[in-house]
């Protein structure tokens, strides 16, 4: 079965009170929307409330989830995105007021846009085997090179190229409809 | 491990010091991942504590399933049986709040023990307070004890608390936050001292959910 036909599975599953499928969620699911969660409220605890907001949302509201209208990534991504938002809203702003000089920050469309592709690069790693995921977030997030990758995890460097390269190859697969 | 997009972080190593020997058609393909890989900002290191684990989903998605209704009528069998015949063992002089008790029966590897389980009701976040109010159960050498245990099929799948006998009833007393829907059965299995954890350990008392 395909990953997307299996979230999809998985969330159904949740929706008849089956919490084993639901656990399976959390675990495929929980580091993307933590990232999600991270990236727009800029607060680790916040963050961490969000992300079970979305996850008590999911439990709640799976039945409501259809496979023909639209990916279960993308019901999830709604999901955790107004759980954000509701987080967001509950912050206490100090009066303050706007600037009057134009942002350098993206506008609200390509932030969406980002935020969007950050969420299915996340998920599309959960997917990864194990051994692939780690050389891939320490290559492009910590910025080790190969060889410092190899000395980390104590692998020949071949074996972290081999990692490497196959890890993209997966990725590009279960990134095949994000064209730039 | 990874910085998590948080702070400043060195960037990346060209694609051909990541990979080599790929053909041109791959490489072509494995530059687009680069490239949306290089464009996003990394996840975060490692789900916190806090977050290991989902919180108990609290709210039912339907309120009657055939499980649901099948325990409402064995609680309402076992509140009825309890109300005309062994209500005044948890109503009789009992300060515990219960709204259900399961008589829990001895096996045969434990003849003349019984037990009863006292429910109390649940609480906002979902915990409920159990009793376990036990007899005829050995006491166990120094170091053993007894655990009440969720079962569902034959795996232990919950733990309710452990506990140690004396003579005569022995009370124990827990807060549990399981949905009883979800197992099958109440057991009770002793571990006894130096002794490696067996795998399938007898019961000794149980009752069905």
């Amino acid at each position: 079965m395909a990953t997307t036909e299996r979230d999809a599975v998985l969330i159904e599953r949740t929706g008849e009170g089956d919490r084993d499928a639901f656990e399976e969620l959390y675990r495929r699911f929980a580091r993307p929307v933590l990232a999600m969660a991270l990236r727009q409220l800029g607060d680790n605890g916040r963050a961490e409330d969000a992300t079970q907001d979305t996850f008590a949302a999911v439990w709640r509201s799976a039945r409501s989830y259809r496979q023909d209208r639209g990916s279960a990534s993308a019901w999830l991504y709604a999901v955790a995105r107004h759980a954000i938002i509701d987080r967001a809203r509950q912050r206490v702003e100090p009066a303050a007021e706007a600037p009057d000089i134009p942002s350098g920050e993206d506008g609200p469309e390509a932030q969406a846009e980002a935020s969007w592709l950050s969420w299915r690069v996340h998920s599309a790693l959960e997917r990864l085997p194990e051994r692939e995921r780690v050389v891939l977030e320490l290559a492009y997030w910590s910025g080790l090179s190969q060889v410092e990758v190899a000395s980390y995890l104590d692998v020949p460097l071949g074996t972290v190229k081999t990692r490497t390269r196959a890890g993209l190859a997966r990725l590009a697969g279960l990134l095949e409809e994000v064209r730039e | 491990m990874t910085q998590g997009g948080h702070e400043e972080r060195r960037r990346p190593a060209p694609l051909p010091e990541l990979v080599d020997e790929v053909s041109a058609e791959e490489l072509a393909e494995l530059e687009r991942i680069d490239g949306i890989l290089r464009s996003v900002p990394g996840p975060p290191p490692a789900l916190p504590p806090s977050l290991r684990h989902p919180a108990p989903p609290r709210e039912p998605v339907r309120l009657w399933t055939r499980r649901r209704v099948a325990v409402a009528v064995a609680l309402a069998a076992v509140l009825s049986a309890l109300f005309f015949g062994l209500g005044t063992r948890f109503t009789g002089g009992d300060d515990f709040n219960a709204n259900a008790a399961i008589q829990m029966d001895a096996t045969k590897n434990a003849k003349g023990a019984s037990a009863l389980i006292k429910l109390g009701p649940a609480d906002a976040s979902g915990n409920r307070t159990l009793r376990l109010s036990v007899s005829g159960l050995k006491p166990l050498p120094d170091g053993g004890y007894y655990i009440l245990w969720l079962a569902k099929g034959k795996d232990y799948a919950a733990t309710c608390g452990t506990f140690s006998v004396g003579p005569g009833e022995t009370e124990a007393q827990w807060t549990v936050s399981y949905r009883l829907a979800d197992y099958d059965a109440w057991v009770v299995t002793a571990r006894l001292p130096n002794e490696p954890r067996p795998e399938n350990p007898p019961w000794l008392l149980k009752a069905r959910i």
